[in-house]
């Protein structure tokens, strides 16, 4: 894995949870935003990934709290327009801007529901909107990949240790 | 009684889903109307009487902190719509702050059931 821990570290603040853990937390968040709010089903992937990045859309979602980071999704292109057209309840295949307000909205929900695993139930976070995102799976960061439906989607959480937003 | 309602999110889609949930949750509603920010959310709320808002936290121009408190700070001018925080973020600590304000929240991803509990919850255990 992969939390990479800062030198501003805030031990007490974090809930310190084990890489299977993290791992787990972060395939679940991921199902349960895939499925509930995208409709699309959505398991544990057991191939390798398609490297070409033409054929993914990916957007990255900043988070401040008791530690910062990021969290990553990576979609195949191929179910974008399925999956925007699926949480509008819309025939037929939504604009580009609403298709990427529809990733964005799903990495924000999996981003919100992984973090209590990483720093406690207590802990507040700020989080900021989804942006796309071309750079890659940062160094250090935990990944799960997931098949969905025909394609695939790709989940990535950086941790930054224990900077508390605003110090 | 049906309701009018405002849904205040910067996310299209968000407020789509919103809309469709409440219109799925058998909730009786009269007019539902939306805007991108809280700014916009304001301005809605000058012609429009509604009974419930449902509002997210992080949006540009005005963020939905900003938007409840300026709602709250008016009340006793006008009537206060119910409010209740759409979000991702499920701290307890903030949760129990905004119950502590007289604020509901509904945790994304919700179901329509959930919605429609949280409306009745809001609209039939009076206002926190």
């Amino acid at each position: 894995m992969s939390v990479a821990s800062g030198s501003g570290a805030s031990p007490m603040a974090l809930a310190h949870p084990n890489e299977e853990e993290l791992e787990q937390a972060l395939l679940d968040a991921a199902v349960l935003a895939l499925e509930e709010l995208g409709f699309l089903m959505a398991l544990e992937a057991k191939g390798g990934r398609v490297e070409d990045d033409r054929h993914f859309a990916s957007v990255r979602v900043g988070f401040r709290g008791p530690c910062r980071g990021s969290l990553g999704l990576s979609l195949d292109r191929g179910l974008l327009p399925r999956l925007a057209a699926n949480m509008l309840g819309v025939e037929g295949e939504p604009s580009d801007a609403l298709q990427g307000d529809a990733l964005g909205e799903v990495a924000n929900v999996i981003c919100g529901n992984v973090l209590p695993t990483v720093a406690g139930a207590r802990a507040v976070f700020d989080l900021d909107r989804a942006v796309p995102w071309s750079g890659g799976t940062p160094p250090g960061a935990l990944k799960v990949r997931l098949d969905v439906e025909e394609g695939w989607a790709e989940v990535w959480l950086r941790v930054e240790g224990g900077e508390v937003a605003g110090r | 009684m049906p309701l009018n309602v405002l849904i205040v999110d910067d996310s299209a889609v968000m407020r789509s889903i919103v809309r469709r949930a409440l219109a799925m949750s058998g909730v009786p509603v009269r007019e539902v109307r939306d805007a991108a920010n809280g700014a916009e959310g304001l301005q809605v709320l000058e012609a429009f009487h509604a009974d419930l808002a449902f509002v997210d936290i992080n949006m540009p121009v005005m963020n939905g902190e900003e938007f409840i408190a300026r709602v709250q700070a008016r009340a006793e001018e006008e009537a206060m719509p119910a409010l209740v925080v759409v979000s991702t973020e499920s701290s307890e600590a903030r949760i129990e702050a905004l119950h502590a304000r007289g604020i509901h929240f509904i945790h994304k991803p919700f179901s329509p059931e959930l919605l429609r509990a949280t409306v009745l919850e809001v609209t039939e255990g009076g206002r926190r």
